[in-house]
C-alpha cells in the first residue's frame, strides 16, 4: 500500500488558546479519529483540516508536494462531509448525485455507470428517487458521503456521528489509498479500522493514541454497577479479586476492575459462593473528562529531581 | 486525467431548483403581477400607453420575482454547499442564478416590445441592448439593496419601481431619468415613440450598459461571499 503523507500540519494552532502547535501527518490508507464533542476543538479541527476554516496560525499541506490546502489546486482533493447536510427542497438522491457528478467533471455517459456502482456500494438503491430531505439521517449522511466520493479525493474529512453502515466503506477507502479523518463525539462510534485517535479538549489535542491504548484506558477507567439479592456485605465485596474503589450504591456496589470478562467471572463466582443472585449488572464507560485526565501527562512542577540535570540548573 | 465540469448540466439544475424555490413562494406571483397592475392602476397610464409601461415593469418584475430573498434562502445555501468547493467552483452557481432572473425579465419584455413595435418597423437596436441590461440591473439592485439595507432595501426598490411606473412629473426631469435605472427601458420606449424623453435613446443605452456591468460585478462579489462556510 502507498504510505505517502496525504495531509500534514506545520506549526498549526487551532485556536489562540492552544498551548503547543499541532504536528500531525495523515498517511495514505490510514484513518484518524478526532475524538471530542462540540465543547472540544474536534469539530473545528476537522473544518480546519478540510480547509473550510482558517486556523489561528500555521499551515496545512496536502500530499508530498506541500500544496496549501486552501489553494485552488487543492480543491476536489479534500472532501468534507457534514452531519448537518441538507439539499434544496425537491432534490432527489439521484438529482443530487448527478449534480455533484457534473461538478466533479464526469461526463453524462460516465455518470450513469459511476452512479449505479455508487448506489450499490453505499446501499442507496432503494432511495434513488426519494427526496434527500425526507431520508432518514443515516441515509442522508450516506448520500452526502456518496457525493463526496465523486471527485475521487485523496482525503476525506467526516463530521460525525455517522451510521455504522459507513464503517466498511471507510475501510474500503483506506485500502484504496485514501486518508480518512473523522471527528466523532463518542468512543463507541469509533470504527474498528481506526489507526489513531486524537483526544481533543477545549483548546488542544491532548494526546494521539492507538485504538488498543484507548481500549485499555477504557477498561481501566470503566465502572461496574452490580446488585445482589440478598445484599452482599461490603467486606465480601471488597474481597473480589481486582476490584478497586468499591462504593456502596442502592442494593449493590460500584467498583472499578481492569478486565471486564475477569470481573464478570469473579462476580458470578462470588455470588455463587455466598448464595446470592446477581439481579443487575451494568458497565459504565468512563466519562470524557476522565479519559482526558487519564491521558494528560503529569507535568506538574514538583520538587527538584536530584538526578535531573535540568532541575539542578547544571 | 483532466476532467471538465459539466457547466450546462449544473446550470440546468440551478435553474430548476431556483424556479421551484421561487414558484413555491406566494410572493412570487404578486411580484410578477405587480408589473401589469402598476402599469394599469397608476396615473401614469394616462400619460404613457399601457404596453410600454408594462414592458418596462416586466423588465424589472421578472428578475425581482426570482431573486428577491434568494441569496439568504436555505435552497441557495444548500446549493452553495454542494457547488462552491467543487472543481466547478462558485461561479457555476452565481452565473445561472443571475442568468435565470435576467432571462425571466428579458424574454417577456422583448416579446411585448416586438408586439408594440410591430407597426413601427421592428424593434430598434437600442431596445435589444437596454432591455437585457435593465434586467441585469434589476437583479443587481435587488440583491445589493437586500444585502445592505435588508427590509428597507425592498421598500426603496419598490418605491423606485413605482416612481418610474407612475411616470410622476419629477421623474421627467433629466437628472432623475438617469438616476433611476428602473426607468431606462421606459425612457427608451418613450424616445422611440417621440414623447417626452429627456435624452436621445443612445444615452439610455450607454448608461444602462455602464450600470449593468458595474452593478453586476458588485453583485457577483456579494453572491460569492454568501453561503454556509464559504466566506473564503
Amino acid at each position: 500500500m502507498d504510505s505517502s503523507v496525504q495531509l500534514s500540519t506545520e506549526e498549526l494552532y487551532i485556536t489562540g488558546r492552544s498551548g503547543d502547535p499541532l504536528e500531525l501527518a495523515v498517511l495514505a490508507g490510514s484513518m484518524i479519529v478526532l475524538l471530542g464533542d462540540d465543547t472540544t476543538i474536534a469539530p473545528d479541527l476537522a473544518l480546519v483540516l478540510a480547509g473550510r476554516k482558517s486556523p489561528a496560525s500555521g499551515m496545512i499541506h496536502l500530499g508530498d508536494n506541500n500544496l496549501d490546502i486552501t489553494s485552488h489546486n487543492a480543491r476536489d482533493r479534500v472532501e468534507y462531509v457534514s452531519c448537518n447536510f441538507s439539499c434544496p427542497q425537491g432534490m432527489t438522491v439521484s438529482g443530487h448525485l448527478s449534480l455533484a457528478s457534473a461538478a466533479a467533471g464526469h461526463s453524462r455517459k460516465d455518470t450513469r455507470d459511476i452512479l449505479s456502482q455508487l448506489y450499490t456500494w453505499c446501499s442507496l438503491e432503494n432511495c434513488m428517487d426519494a427526496e434527500v430531505n425526507d431520508l432518514s439521517p443515516d441515509d442522508r449522511y450516506l448520500t452526502a458521503f456518496a457525493a463526496a466520493c465523486l471527485p475521487i479525493p485523496d482525503v476525506f474529512v467526516l463530521q460525525g456521528p455517522f451510521p455504522d453502515k459507513l464503517h466498511p466503506l471507510l475501510e474500503d477507502l483506506c485500502q484504496g489509498g485514501c486518508a480518512v479523518i473523522a471527528s466523532l463525539p463518542e468512543i463507541h462510534t469509533i470504527p474498528q479500522s481506526t489507526d489513531r485517535i486524537a483526544i481533543c479538549d477545549s483548546d488542544d489535542v491532548r494526546q494521539i493514541v492507538r485504538l488498543q491504548e484507548l481500549s485499555d484506558a477504557c477498561s481501566i477507567l470503566m465502572r461496574l454497577h452490580v446488585r445482589f439479592f440478598p445484599v452482599l456485605p461490603r467486606a465480601v465485596m471488597e474481597s473480589l479479586p481486582g476490584a478497586r474503589d468499591v462504593l456502596a450504591i442502592r442494593g449493590g456496589y460500584e467498583f472499578r476492575h481492569p478486565g471486564l470478562s475477569a470481573a464478570v467471572t469473579n462476580l458470578v463466582n462470588l455470588a455463587r459462593a455466598n448464595s446470592r443472585q446477581i439481579v443487575g449488572l451494568e458497565v459504565k464507560p468512563p466519562s470524557y473528562s476522565e479519559l482526558i485526565e487519564y491521558f494528560t501527562p503529569d507535568d506538574e512542577p514538583g520538587e527538584a529531581d536530584l538526578f535531573c540535570a535540568e532541575d539542578l540548573d547544571i | 486525467m483532466r476532467r471538465r465540469p459539466g457547466y450546462l448540466r449544473i446550470c440546468g439544475s440551478v435553474f430548476r431548483y431556483m424556479s421551484e424555490w421561487a414558484s413555491r413562494r406566494q410572493l412570487f406571483i404578486w411580484i410578477l403581477l405587480a408589473a401589469p397592475l402598476i402599469a394599469w392602476i397608476l396615473p401614469g397610464q394616462t400619460v404613457v400607453p399601457f404596453l410600454p409601461l408594462a414592458i418596462s415593469c416586466i423588465t424589472y418584475c421578472g428578475p425581482a420575482a426570482f431573486i428577491t430573498g434568494w441569496r439568504c434562502s436555505d435552497a441557495r445555501n444548500d446549493l452553495a454547499d454542494i457547488l462552491f468547493r467543487t472543481k466547478a467552483g462558485k461561479y457555476s452557481l452565481i452565473l445561472p442564478e443571475i442568468l435565470l432572473p435576467t432571462i425571466a425579465g428579458v424574454l417577456p419584455a422583448l416579446g411585448l416590445a416586438a408586439l408594440w413595435t410591430a407597426g413601427r418597423g421592428g424593434i430598434p437596436w437600442q431596445l435589444w441592448v437596454v432591455i437585457p441590461f435593465a434586467s441585469l440591473t434589476a437583479v443587481s439592485v435587488t440583491v445589493l439593496l437586500e444585502k445592505y439595507l435588508d427590509q428597507t432595501g425592498y421598500i426603496l426598490n419598490l418605491l423606485a419601481f413605482m416612481a418610474q411606473a407612475g411616470a410622476a412629473s419629477w421623474v421627467l426631469s433629466p437628472v432623475f431619468q438617469l438616476m433611476i435605472p428602473h426607468g431606462y427601458v421606459l425612457w427608451t420606449l418613450r424616445w422611440i415613440d417621440g414623447s417626452r424623453a429627456a435624452y436621445h435613446g443612445d444615452i439610455y443605452v450607454f448608461f444602462a450598459v455602464l450600470q449593468g456591468i458595474g452593478l453586476i460585478l458588485l453583485t457577483a462579489r456579494v453572491l460569492s461571499d454568501s453561503g454556509i462556510n464559504h466566506s473564503d
